[in-house]
């Protein structure tokens, strides 16, 4: 693995001589030429004394008869043809292409150990308040600090023990800032103000928009649908103290009120004939945004079996592609019929065959409970209806499956689709993504999985929220792992 | 154009342009957030060591940018930068600066760096630091004291004091980085002075300039 070594670079401290060894031994490899070597090119993440992989090999290599800087060079030379690390190159070639003979390829950069480094404005490898309250004020208030902000900023946390960078220092009591009620109520405080701003929510609509993926007009009398209210349920769902289970489970409608004041609003039933006509089922068939005019249209189109709408929201909110052929479970719908498990294929349309039905054992029982929905109707006005006779020719019950349940009606859906995992972790997918920019690294996956089985529990430290699903909540606690608040 | 060029003068660590060092990895140990250099704890004079290995920081995406300008410049978002007099940046740069764009059928956030991003951030602070700087002059030809370009007294003159340039210099670390400037830096754009005037500039195009040059460091354009 090739990475920037000097950033790494540590002030030599009292008694290791290990780095200047190395480096008379490899005065070629970039680690040396960049002027110095980190210590945890052999010693663990943590530092000394503990030793990475390839320092335990060379630990092994040395006698110990004798001084051991007078063993080093040999000892290093006879691990040169090692793989310390496993990752297929050896620890020379790792050395000489300047990447880490003592950890995996598996290991990102950025998940490479961190070690205090003198850092007299951040607390490099740490939980680190000041940081945290930054990156905070830009990612839900869309600013940077001014400069009387961090003034304050820092006087406060002063204050409070906590001053900047590693040597900050810290009070009685606490070795982590995220211990101190005090810090935890700063930054509280901070988000808690930030995610009631109009950036935010304008963040929070562009997150809609990856997932409703809006086609056509924003008219309430276009024929497709205005999928504003798609947005607006977006928006709804996940902010407050909303659990985002509505983005599929909600039978309300959104609408802004005021118009242009960015307050979102839920009503019961639409309040003029235009919004009837931009959404025209009764409230016991809306399903979120599955079931909007402009979902329905988009999705259903002409196809008396709905797999486009079925596939979009189980890719866009259970983040299962069944075109990556992912959250497969095949439903044998033809038990002995053919050598492979099949679908009935009601429509006629090949799908039985061996080649399509690994996909469409999933999709085909996933799309029947939403068959009674309409999508586009040019003649007779039934655009994004509910029709109890739709499609009854090919489909007569509508009994389908999702995750391998049978299940018979779009209500049985969505309640397994809410309460499943992929559910939750999709949701904080799409912030956690967008909040970072990225997925996370190996070295976060396990304070991501407590973020995401968390928000699908309703499990967090604050106690005033109970609900489970809560966008803001899991937000909460998203900006206290380290890969949000350590530098 | 030198413009371009001018930017890549070193002002302190920070002048990193801003796609090397989105993902991390590859930047140079200068900024851990980009404000692994502020001022203030330390002896002025002294630049900040040691980085922190993660460096994983994210570009601002164009309504972040935005703000910060708004703020800093003390300008209305529409006033900001216009391409061609007509085009609001924000609208027309907002997929390389990461937004989307539903009339595209661009639903997705771009999360890495489009190879327009650059330019893109440049056009978009080089703009609002030349729009203050008309707002400015406007300003002060109307006989009224200047918002951001307020330390030099001969603005459309060839030479200006150590104290003036410190002056002006000091005020846009402040507005567009929130800190003070290291001596380090002061004497960068000190010497940016100097080869922007030896190019037939005046002492507000070197304001312009300096404007931009800090708004363009990875500082500023990240965190
Ligand atoms: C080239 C590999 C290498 C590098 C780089 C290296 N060390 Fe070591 N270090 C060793 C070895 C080998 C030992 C000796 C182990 C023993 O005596 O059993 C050691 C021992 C130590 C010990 C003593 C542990 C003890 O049990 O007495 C300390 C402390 C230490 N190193 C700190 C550092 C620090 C701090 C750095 C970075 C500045 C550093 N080392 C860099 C290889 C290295
Ligand atoms: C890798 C998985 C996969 C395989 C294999 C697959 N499909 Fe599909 N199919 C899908 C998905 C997913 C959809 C839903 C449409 C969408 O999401 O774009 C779909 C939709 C369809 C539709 C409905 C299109 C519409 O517009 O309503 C038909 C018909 C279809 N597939 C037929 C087939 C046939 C025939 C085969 C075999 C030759 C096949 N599929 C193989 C995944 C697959």
């Amino acid at each position: 693995m090739i990475l920037t070594l000097a950033l790494l670079s540590l002030p030599a401290p009292a008694k290791p001589t290990g780095p200047g060894i190395f480096c008379d031994l490899y005065p070629e490899a970039p680690v040396c030429a960049a002027g110095s070597v980190s210590c945890v090119m052999c010693h663990a993440e943590g530092g000394p004394p503990s030793f990475n992989a390839y320092g335990t090999d060379l630990r092994a290599a040395l006698p110990l008869v004798d001084a051991y800087e007078d063993e080093l060079p040999l000892a290093l030379a006879a691990i040169e043809a090692l793989d310390s690390d496993g990752d297929g190159a050896s620890n020379l070639d790792e050395i000489q292409a300047g990447s880490w003979p003592g950890f995996g390829a598996e290991v990102e950069t950025e998940c490479l150990p961190q070690v205090g480094t003198g850092n007299s404005f951040y607390r490099v490898g740490e939980y680190d308040p000041h940081f945290a309250f930054k990156r905070i004020t830009q990612d839900f208030c869309g600013r940077a600090l001014r400069y009387e902000e961090r003034q304050t900023l820092q006087s406060s946390l002063s204050a409070l023990g906590w001053g900047r960078g590693d040597d900050g220092g810290e009070p009685e009591g606490y070795d982590d800032a995220r211990q101190d009620p005090a810090v935890l109520e700063l930054l509280r405080d901070q988000l808690e103000a930030c995610v009631q701003s109009r950036y935010w929510q304008e963040v929070v609509w562009e997150i809609g928009i990856g997932v409703v993926q809006p086609k056509g007009y924003n008219s309430d009398l276009y024929i497709l649908g205005n999928y504003e209210w798609d947005l607006r349920l977006f928006a709804y769902a996940t902010t407050g103290d909303r659990d985002a289970a509505d983005l599929m489970q909600a039978a309300y409608l959104v609408v802004e009120e005021p118009v242009g004041s960015g307050l979102l609003v839920a009503i019961d039933e639409p309040r003029t004939e235009t919004e009837a006509y931009a959404q025209p089922l009764a409230a016991q068939d809306r399903f979120g945004l599955i079931t909007t005019r402009h979902s329905l249209a988009m999705n259903v189109m002409f196809a008396p079996v709905p797999r486009t709408l079925a596939s979009h929201w189980y890719r866009e909110l259970l983040g299962l592609d069944i075109s990556l052929s992912e959250g497969l479970n095949p439903i044998d719908e033809l038990p002995g019929v053919y050598d492979w498990p099949s679908p009935r294929d009601v429509d006629d349309k090949g799908v039985w065959q061996e080649d399509c039905a690994s996909c469409h054992t999933t999709l085909d029982p996933l799309s029947y409970p939403w068959a009674r929905y309409n999508g586009i109707d040019l003649e007779n006005g039934t655009t994004g209806m509910y029709l109890e006779d739709r499609a009854t020719d090919v489909l007569p019950e509508t009994d389908g499956a999702i995750f391998g349940l049978e299940i018979q009606t779009p209500e049985q859906w969505v309640a397994e689709a809410v309460a499943s995992d992929a559910f939750s972790e999709r949701v904080v997918e799409l912030f956690w993504t967008y909040v970072f920019r990225r997925a996370p690294y190996s070295c976060e996956a396990e304070e991501y999985d407590a973020l995401w089985t968390a928000f699908r529990d309703g499990d967090y430290p604050r106690a005033d929220a109970s609900r489970p699903r809560v966008v803001e909540e899991m937000l909460h606690e998203l900006v206290l792992t380290n890969a949000y608040g350590t530098p | 154009m030198t413009l371009l060029l001018l930017s890549l003068l070193a002002c302190g660590p920070d002048t990193t342009k801003p796609g090397d060092t989105l993902d991390g990895g590859s930047n140079d140990g200068g900024s851990s957030d980009g404000g692994s250099s502020d001022g203030g704890a330390t002896d002025p004079g002294e630049l900040p060591a040691a980085a922190a290995a993660r460096a994983d920081l994210r570009l601002k995406r164009w309504r972040q940018l935005s703000l910060d300008l708004e703020t800093a410049l003390e300008l209305p978002g529409d006033a900001l930068c216009l391409e061609t007099g007509l085009y609001d940046c924000r609208d027309m740069h907002v997929v390389p600066l990461g937004g989307t764009s539903v009339p595209n059928g661009l639903y997705d956030t771009i999360n890495t760096v489009a190879a327009t991003t650059g330019l893109a951030m440049e056009r978009f602070v080089l703009q609002a630091c030349w729009n203050r700087a008309k707002a400015d002059k406007a300003l002060l030809e109307a006989g009224q004291p200047a918002v951001v370009f307020s330390h030099l007294s001969d603005p459309m003159g060839t030479s200006a004091t150590a104290e003036e340039l410190n002056a002006q210099t000091s005020e846009l670390y402040r507005r567009l980085l929130a800190r003070d400037p290291l001596q380090a830096e002061l004497d960068a754009l000190a010497g940016l002075h100097g080869t922007v005037l030896a190019e037939g500039a005046k002492n507000a195009d070197w304001a312009v300039l300096a404007c931009f040059t800090i708004g363009t460091t990875t500082e500023a354009l990240t965190y």
